[in-house]
């Protein structure tokens, strides 16, 4: 198929669902419609797209990809060791883009916090937070995937933190995906919102079974009141031939915080895109990412920085390891408006070719308005320091070895930096894996 | 222990080594001094095994073996070590996992068992305590943001740890000061045994104060020009390299 028929084969499925007479006329369902309608005139991005330059998204039409698909009647759970990370943590499990209650564990946890799948969230009513924030997702998105993604509006997770309250465990939100007869999508929505002086670590977890052939393309949208905290993961496992297509929509307050690390370990192709307003002075974000391309991998972090007021703080940190014909791509997009006085962005992306065929792109991109701005950017893309290995082989560790303890360290950077312990030894764990 | 004869080394077509002969036997100390650029750190680096050299012709026997069919780091595995002139930082590996690797790296070669976290932990900070290093170091990453003077206790430290049979030390002295430099001479002389031997490349005589050599030998432009006992540190440290004659020098070679 080529970019206009894998369009088309979308809106054939969309047309059919969206058609179902199950859906009644609710706020949600008028959202969808709305998206639909866009579609009649997005079109999928080609690489002549600034924005997609470096992802050719060629290898995605090749895929004939169904809409979420009933679980059949022999379907068993994966054994919740394969992506259990926390001893003790608010737990909500998906596979194939259906809610799991079986496999989920949110008992104890304080009526004042909502954590709901989202088709049991309140939706009725026009006027519901939940709905407004739906809502003004849908009116300021023009891309394809995000249009998909309301159009398909089928599942995810609600959650919101009320007033001051300080969650003592984190919340773990998995996306399974299994293997199965015939390649599918599912359009996960996330919403993330907290209130004035809440704080939170919440991880969005994609992982895919061997060999499974499957789409993600979730949405996820983020608000952070005055004063919260909300630390963030993004575990990014999908199988060897899945196509993940994810897009993260942050909003920020006064004096708020977001600290995110982006892993992106897995997938034949995927493309992380975060888009983050810093709309309250002393509101400071801190994007981290690595990302690990083997065989044929193409692993794109789009990162987008609104500084909209005065006094407010972003860094970045982004690292790839590319071998084989991996391929790493990073674009960092910083806005500093005009008002932004004393605005403080700083961004780095290094990137680690471990063969002659692996290929990195990574493209700063700075607009800076204001004047009273302090801003930095740093881009490399570069191999193993041979000084390095000699000195480690000098002291009889091996060159395989030596090469790999390099490999680890650098990026090790990123995932030492890891604030949650539990967290940390599992991505450890895999990094080691994927390394090796 | 170790013999070169007639080592010629050339770095991107500079011939830089031009006909070295050196013979080691265990439990001497040999020094090397000579001016800058007469190619004492390639001298160094060869024996270690750096890439990037050229041998065009000569030879390098340790305990007998041909060491040009030895990768690095069988030649560390064999007892070799080098203490680098500028040791390189190596960011997200910390000293404690890059020595404890390092010393089971060799233990394995050897058909010995791995340390385990502890007993590797106690022999590195008796180790510590030896040449004066603070255990917080074992936190940190393989010489990052190390001071020079730090850089050059850690290599000492290695050095300690691995217990080389041929031990080369690369102006470990350069940038040290007068305290630093004891510590650096103490550590060596109680690693000092019959058995192994060490090779001491410096500038300045001052060092041999404190590590008394049994041989010094000047290299100039490529060659060893002259040798004699620790007396000649002292005559070098006078009258500087100018008066040695380099053609009577090599005739009585
Ligand atoms: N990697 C290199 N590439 C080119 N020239 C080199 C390289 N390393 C050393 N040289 C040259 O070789 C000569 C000897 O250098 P070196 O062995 O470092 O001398 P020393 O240690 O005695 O000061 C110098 O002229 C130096 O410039
Ligand atoms: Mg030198």
């Amino acid at each position: 198929m080529n970019a206009n028929e894998t369009k088309q084969h979308f809106l054939r499925q969309l047309d059919a669902w969206l058609a179902n007479p199950e859906h009644r006329d609710t706020p949600i369902h008028r959202l969808r419609q709305a998206a639909r309608e866009r579609l009649d005139v997005s079109q999928f991005p080609t690489t002549k797209n600034e924005d997609w330059k470096y992802t050719n998204l060629k290898p995605f039409f090749e895929n004939d990809f169904h809409f979420a698909p009933q679980l059949g009647t022999g379907f068993q759970l994966p054994d919740a060791k394969s992506y259990q990370i926390h001893a003790d943590a608010w737990t909500m499990v998906f596979v194939n883009g259906h809610f799991q209650p079986a496999a989920s564990r949110l008992d104890g946890l304080d009526e004042s916090i909502t954590l709901v799948p989202l088709d049991k969230a309140d939706t009725s009513r026009p006027d519901s937070d939940l709905v407004r924030i739906l809502d003004c997702m849908g009116r300021t998105e023009e891309d394809i995937f995000s249009d998909l993604a309301t159009a398909f509006l089928h599942n995810g997770v609600y959650l919101h933190i009320p007033k001051n309250v300080k969650l003592d465990k984190p919340i773990h939100l998995v996306y399974l995906s299994t293997d199965s007869e015939t390649p599918f999508f599912t359009a996960p929505r996330n919403i993330i919102a907290l209130d004035q002086g809440a704080e939170a670590v919440v991880t969005e977890h994609f992982q895919g079974a061997e060999g499974a052939i499957y789409h993600s393309n979730p949405l996820t949208q983020i608000l952070v009141a005055e004063n919260a905290n909300l630390t963030h993961n993004k575990l990014g496992l999908e199988s060897e031939y899945a196509y993940h297509v994810g897009r993260m929509v942050v909003n920020q307050s006064q004096d708020s915080r977001f600290s995110t690390w982006s892993f992106t370990l897995g997938g034949r192709l995927v493309r992380n895109e975060i888009d983050v307003l810093l709309d309250g002075s002393g509101s400071e974000v801190h994007l981290n990412g690595l990302y690990i391309a083997t065989g044929e991998q193409h692993m794109d972090n789009q990162t987008y920085i609104d500084h909209a007021v005065p006094h407010t703080t972003s860094t970045e940190h982004y690292r790839g390891v590319m071998n084989d014909h991996g391929h790493g791509v990073f674009t960092g997009r910083v806005l500093v408006r005009q008002d932004a006085q004393k605005t403080d962005a700083q961004q780095m992306n290094k990137n680690l070719l471990l063969s002659k065929t692996a290929q990195a792109d990574t493209r700063p991109q700075l607009e800076i308005f204001a004047d009273d701005v302090k801003a930095s950017h740093g881009a490399t893309v570069g191999q193993l320091d041979e000084d390095q290995i000699f000195y480690l082989r000098s002291r009889g560790i091996g060159e395989a070895a030596a090469r790999h303890l390099l490999t680890q360290a650098f990026a090790n950077e990123i995932v030492d930096s890891v604030p949650h312990e539990e967290m940390g030894n599992f991505v450890h764990s895999i990094v080691n894996q994927r390394l090796s | 222990m170790l013999s070169i004869k007639n080592l010629k080394v050339t770095v991107e077509d500079n011939q830089i080594l031009k006909g070295l002969n050196l013979e080691v036997k265990a439990g001497e100390i040999h020094a090397i001094m000579g001016p800058n650029g007469s190619g004492k750190s390639t001298l160094a680096h060869v024996l270690a095994g750096r890439p990037g050299y050229d041998v065009t012709d000569g030879e390098i026997l340790y305990q007998g073996k041909n060491v040009f069919e030895m990768a690095p780091e069988d030649r560390a595995r064999e007892g070799i070590f080098l203490a680098f002139q500028y040791p390189v930082e190596i960011p997200g590996v910390n000293n404690t996992s890059f020595l404890k690797k390092a010393v089971n790296e060799i233990r394995k070669y050897h058909g010995e068992e791995e340390l385990d976290a502890v007993d590797f932990l106690q022999m590195v900070k008796a180790k510590m305590k030896l040449v004066g290093m603070d255990p917080a170091f074992l936190r940190r990453p393989v010489n990052e943001g190390f001071s020079g003077g730090e850089k050059k206790r850690n290599e000492i430290l290695q050095m300690a740890v691995l217990e080389p049979t041929l031990g080369v030390l690369d102006e470990t002295d350069s940038g040290l000061d007068i305290d630093a430099l004891k510590t650096v001479a103490e550590g060596v002389n109680k690693l000092r045994t019959e058995k192994n031997a060490f090779i001491v490349v410096t500038h300045y005589q001052r060092l041999l104060d404190y590590i008394i050599p049994d041989f010094v030998h000047v290299l100039s432009d490529g060659k060893i020009v002259k040798s004699g006992g620790k007396e000649l540190a002292l005559e070098l440290e006078e009258k500087g390299y100018d008066w040695i004659p380099q053609a009577a020098a090599t005739e009585s070679m």
